[in-house]
């Protein structure tokens, strides 16, 4: 009897043995290519400004060190999924933990990596690794005449640990080192350059119910804070456009004041002072600027229903008027559970909208027609969020 | 001795134990008794609460088997248990959670003593901050402790954990008993301790511990990565950074044990430690610099005892205050200063009575208070009220069934109005035993519990949801156990068990982005099913001359199915970090005095994130431990010396993703005995 029981126990420990695997080599985040359903074009037969790729930033879950850059391939017709890790198997621990930005920049591609505290600095068309600028909690990056600016939430310690200010910091784009850095408000986030000066949009996010509501103006060549234009509640975007004009998104306090655009022009066509002088009772979470027209979308917790109310449109920037309330025509908005990033092609009109989900699983890149009809969908990483087109 | 090579590696594959059962072994005096000989201890106490009539025995770690396991902590020991999972965020300061059968460390009692130890905060024991040092037993039960004599919220978890302290024990005529250890190994690791324990008289007893922990918490890590193509793609070592622990425990417990029946205790408890959080590690960053304090202080005090022959009753009685600073001094973060302060006050009062000798009622009522401070300012009053009834028939049947309520009462002072939640969940066991020389036993149990949303669920900045409902698990078990115990022969034990089980996880309190900037709400939003068979086995062989060897195996495959939403892309896949298999194996062979022990742990492949696919993959890990004990007595003083390596083949693992843990360590310790 026992030794039936035993050689039946013995059967099943080899059967258990055997289901249950034994470690291997791990091997570097793997690149997956996955073709679109798009023509296959040869590079020649691009247009100088037409866009030959598109690289997306995906910022992954904080601590999951799962930052990664996808790269949607125009030319031969293929999404890149982790192109970095293909072209950089060397780095160690990979691109990082949560990326927050994404620009090319004179044939370069800059990644602002937020909690891995640098901007990886790659070659815009191979995704080759150049270099790294170390910047600790950087968040977006802007460039003008060969420096690269970025803002910070941390700027000099202050002797109150807990009002910290954030700064921008000056990067020399042929080094790849910090020049200068300047003191702005609180948690800085979007900045813009126009002309001589530096706008920066400070959040104070950390800083709840203190939000901060300035811009932060900061003259270029003396690298000073010269002025703060006070806008609106935790304040995140600031994008110019052709006009000389600059629009800001402000976030609001998520309870009774809500989302809103705003938009500083100067003061007068010789002064060099901008002012508020229309604030949009629009939310607004991210928006693109083409041509005349402002892509839109916004995403507000409703403590009601317990969803998030999501909302698109179209804004013409001149007469600031919402000209409609989708750019997506063909119903599958509905698909996209949370709009995490968005973009134009400025060559075909094609937008790009990102869907971060619940932002702990991989996301979705989802595109459509100018005409606002969905032409193909792709996995991405986990959050995707930040795009940025290549050029031949 | 051939043999016994082959014997010590196939313990396990009981087929080349097959020559060796034809043996005739010697007949020896087990080896515990031999030891007890040696140490010839004597218990002073008569009453033993295990008597009672428990109808699923649990999973159980005890006295030198405990010893000899290499352990610092409880959450090292715990990870012999079936079906336990363990997070383990590495070194010797790192947090270490349990989740039984999947459900959560928040669905977890532990139990110090017979009291639940509380984290009202965040809903988590750290295990991690349990030393064996004190503790003579540890209990795993699924369901609850299946004796009805029990306080109202033993009666409230999906499953527990009893932590039991060392009972005094006295040699023979002697009033006093000294004990003083010492341990030093890798990390700089130095943990002293001390024991005393005095007897006034038969009935009454005091004893006195003190420890402390300290270790750099710096080791040597490494990740290694090949291309697809087999290339070496990178391969760095570092040190883990701010992981250094400082750490000081004193207990004192004074207890009487008046009469058969009666007794009570009085014990005092208080920890204070100073730690770094080591952190992820992630590129660019190697070092982190947030600190956390702890102090943790409980009194706790039981009176039993039995009336008229049929009414029993427990009063059990704690305060608890605990207090937590959270610094964070990273210069590339937003400066954090946190301080929470926790404080706890409960009283239980547990009544049995024997109808007849085979059927017991039972009747407990529970009380506590919760509060919490400075961080957050929130009160919590709870009340338990449970009914039970156990019955034996012949031995052959035994039929429990309890039903608790509960009634939680919350008051946040900076929100909102909260609703008062109320519960009644239900609980059958039942065992089966056809016949009484054969030791074979059937049992099954269905079994509710409910988390109840802890404070960070419900008032946490930005982030709490005070309409939260209690989460739900149901649970359904059916096992089968043999046993063989004989105390002669070459087969000494023999234990089987295995179980089935199906759980469901509903209304899983999950954390729910609400928009943009990682702005989260707590949400009543998950379903989960859990189904899994634990398979344990036990056995005991005494052979050659004075030689013993003891294998033990544990075995557990599992599926935990998050079955939320179809449209997710994660719908039916495992959830994170929940291993399809994991199981461990244990063997300890002594000849007289002499112990080596070793130990396996394996962990299969799972995934990090909620989505099965490639970029949440996490390797298997699996570590070898080794020890050797000796125990000499000199002149009424007994010396036993340790020596142990762990992850013996030095295997670079992580069991929680960016978590690196210690390579190949080493450990010595030191024990002088009066």
């Amino acid at each position: 009897m026992l030794m039936r029981v035993l050689r039946y126990i013995a059967f099943a420990v080899a059967a258990v043995l055997l289901a249950c695997a034994c470690r291997e080599d791990e091997i570097v985040v793997p690149t997956e290519y996955e073709p679109l359903p798009i023509p296959v074009r040869s590079e020649e037969d691009f247009a100088p400004g037409e866009p030959i790729g598109m690289y997306l930033l995906n910022e992954g879950n904080m601590g999951s060190n799962k930052a990664s850059i996808d790269y949607v391939d125009f030319v031969n017709g293929y999404y890149v999924r982790s192109i970095y890790t293909e072209r950089n198997s060397t780095v160690v621990k990979e691109l990082g933990d949560v990326g927050n930005d994404i620009q090319v920049y004179g044939g370069r591609l800059y990644a602002v990596i937020n909690c891995s505290h640098k901007v990886e600095v790659m070659d815009a068309r191979t995704c080759r690794r150049i270099g790294q600028v170390d910047i600790p909690n950087c968040r977006y990056i802007r460039f003008s005449r060969d420096k690269a600016y970025v803002s910070s939430y941390v700027g000099p310690v202050s002797i109150d640990p807990d009002a910290q200010l954030g700064a921008v910091f000056e990067v020399d784009t042929a080094s790849l080192s910090v020049t200068r850095e300047v003191t702005v408000g609180y948690q800085p986030d979007e900045l813009e350059v126009l002309g001589e000066y530096i706008y920066v949009a400070n959040s104070g996010g950390y800083r709840l119910p203190n939000y901060d509501y300035t811009v932060s103006v900061v003259e270029r060549y003396g690298m000073k804070q010269v002025e703060k234009i006070p806008v609106g509640l935790n304040l995140h975007r600031i994008r110019k456009d052709k006009y000389g004009r600059l629009w800001v998104t402000s976030r609001g306090d998520y309870e009774r004041v809500s989302s809103k655009l705003h938009l500083l022009e100067r003061k007068s066509s010789v002064s060099k002072d901008m002012v508020v002088t229309d604030t949009l009772d629009i939310q607004c979470s991210e928006f693109v600027i083409q041509g005349d027209s402002m892509y839109f979308y916004s995403v507000a917790w409703n403590s009601q229903t317990e969803t998030n109310d999501v909302a698109y449109g179209i804004i013409d920037i001149r007469t600031k008027e919402l000209l409609t309330r989708s750019f997506i025509t063909d119903g599958t908005q509905e698909e996209i559970k949370v709009p995490y990033g968005i973009a134009v092609n400025p060559y075909n009109g094609d937008i790009y909208v990102t869907d971060a989900k619940n932002y702990v699983s991989s996301g979705v890149l989802h595109c459509y027609g100018r005409d606002g009809v969905k032409k193909w969908s792709v996995r991405t990483g986990d959050i995707p969020a930040h795009m940025a087109f290549v050029y031949r | 001795m051939k043999s016994f090579y082959t014997l010590f590696i196939f313990a396990f594959l009981s087929a080349a134990l097959s020559p060796l059962l034809a043996q005739t072994g010697a007949q020896l005096d087990s080896i515990d008794e031999m030891m007890d000989s040696i140490y010839r201890l004597s218990d002073v106490t008569v009453t033993s609460a295990r008597l009672n009539k428990e109808i699923i025995p649990p999973q159980r770690l005890e006295g030198k088997e405990l010893e000899r396991l290499n352990s610092l902590s409880v959450a090292d020991a715990i990870r012999f248990f079936s079906g336990v999972q363990i997070k383990d965020y590495g070194g010797v300061g790192g947090i270490k959670t349990v989740n039984i059968r999947s459900m959560g460390s928040e669905q977890m009692g532990v139990y110090y003593n017979g009291i639940q130890l509380g984290n009202a905060q965040n809903g988590q024991v750290d295990l991690g901050k349990f030393s064996l040092e004190n503790i003579d037993e540890i209990a795993l039960y699924n369901g609850q402790k299946s004796n009805i004599f029990q306080s109202a919220r033993e009666f409230g978890s999906a499953g527990s954990i009893y932590l039991n302290s060392r009972r005094p024990k006295f040699a023979e005529g002697r009033d006093l008993h000294l004990r003083a250890s010492m341990k030093a190994g890798s990390f700089y690791l130095i943990n002293p301790s001390v024991l005393m324990e005095y007897k006034f008289n038969d009935e009454l007893s005091l004893s006195l511990n003190a420890e402390m922990v300290s270790s750099d918490g710096r080791y040597k890590f490494r990740y290694r990565r090949v291309t697809p193509s087999g290339e070496l793609a990178y391969d760095t070592t570092a040190v883990r950074e701010n992981g250094d622990v400082n750490a000081v425990r004193v207990e004192a417990g004074l207890q009487h044990y008046y009469s058969n029946t009666g007794f009570w205790k009085f014990h005092a408890y208080y920890y204070n430690s100073e730690r770094g959080v080591p952190g992820a590690i992630v590129n660019n960053v190697w070092r982190r610099g947030e600190r956390l304090w702890d102090r943790n202080s409980f009194v706790q005090a039981t009176f039993q005892d039995e009336f008229f022959d049929r009414w029993s009753l427990r009063v059990n009685a704690k305060y608890a205050f605990d207090y937590t600073r959270y610094v964070n001094n990273d210069d590339k973060l937003i400066h954090v200063d946190n301080i929470y302060k926790q404080r706890e006050a409960y009283l239980s009062v547990a009544n049995k009575y024997s109808i007849f000798n085979w059927w017991d009622v039972s009747l407990s009522y529970d009380f506590q208070w919760n509060g919490l401070e400075e961080y957050m300012d929130v009160s919590r009053t709870s009340h338990w009220l449970a009914a039970a009834t156990a019955m034996n028939l012949y031995d052959h049947v035994k039929l429990q069934a309890s039903v608790l309520g509960t009634f939680i009462n919350e008051e946040a002072r900076e929100r909102d109005e909260v609703p008062d939640k109320y519960k009644v969940t239900p609980g059958f066991f039942a065992s089966y035993k056809p016949w009484r020389e054969i030791g074979l036993t059937f049992n099954a149990f269905y079994k509710q519990a409910y988390r109840y949303p802890t404070f960070n669920d419900l008032y946490y900045t930005d982030m709490g949801n005070a309409y939260l409902r209690p989460e739900l698990s149901v649970q359904h078990d059916v096992g089968v156990e043999y046993r063989i115990d004989r105390s002669a022969g070459l087969f000494r034990l023999f234990e089987i068990k295995a179980d089935y089980y199906y759980n469901r996880v509903k209304d899983k309190i999950i954390a729910y982005p609400k928009g943009q900037q990682f702005r989260w709400t707590m949400l009543n939003l998950g379903l989960v099913k859990i189904n899994g068979v634990d398979v344990s086995s036990q056995l005991s062989l005494a052979f050659g001359r004075d030689w013993m060897l003891t294998g033990k195996l544990q075995y557990t495959y599992q599926t935990a199915i998050d079955v939320t939403d179809p449209s997710d892309t994660y719908y039916g896949d495992q959830i994170p970090y929940i291993p399809w298999h994991s199981g461990s194996a244990i063997a300890m062979l002594t000849w007289r005095n002499y112990a080596l022990n070793y130990s396996f742990i394996y962990v299969g492949e799972r995934y990090n994130q909620q989505e099965n696919i490639m970029y949440n993959y996490t390797q298997p890990w699996y570590t070898h431990d080794l020890s050797l004990s000796g125990a000499w007595r000199v002149r009424g003083v007994t010396l036993k010396a340790t020596a142990e390596i762990n992850n013996l083949l030095s295997q670079d693992y992580d069991v929680i993703l960016n978590y690196p843990m210690p390579k190949r360590n080493y450990r010595f310790s030191f024990v002088v005995e009066y």
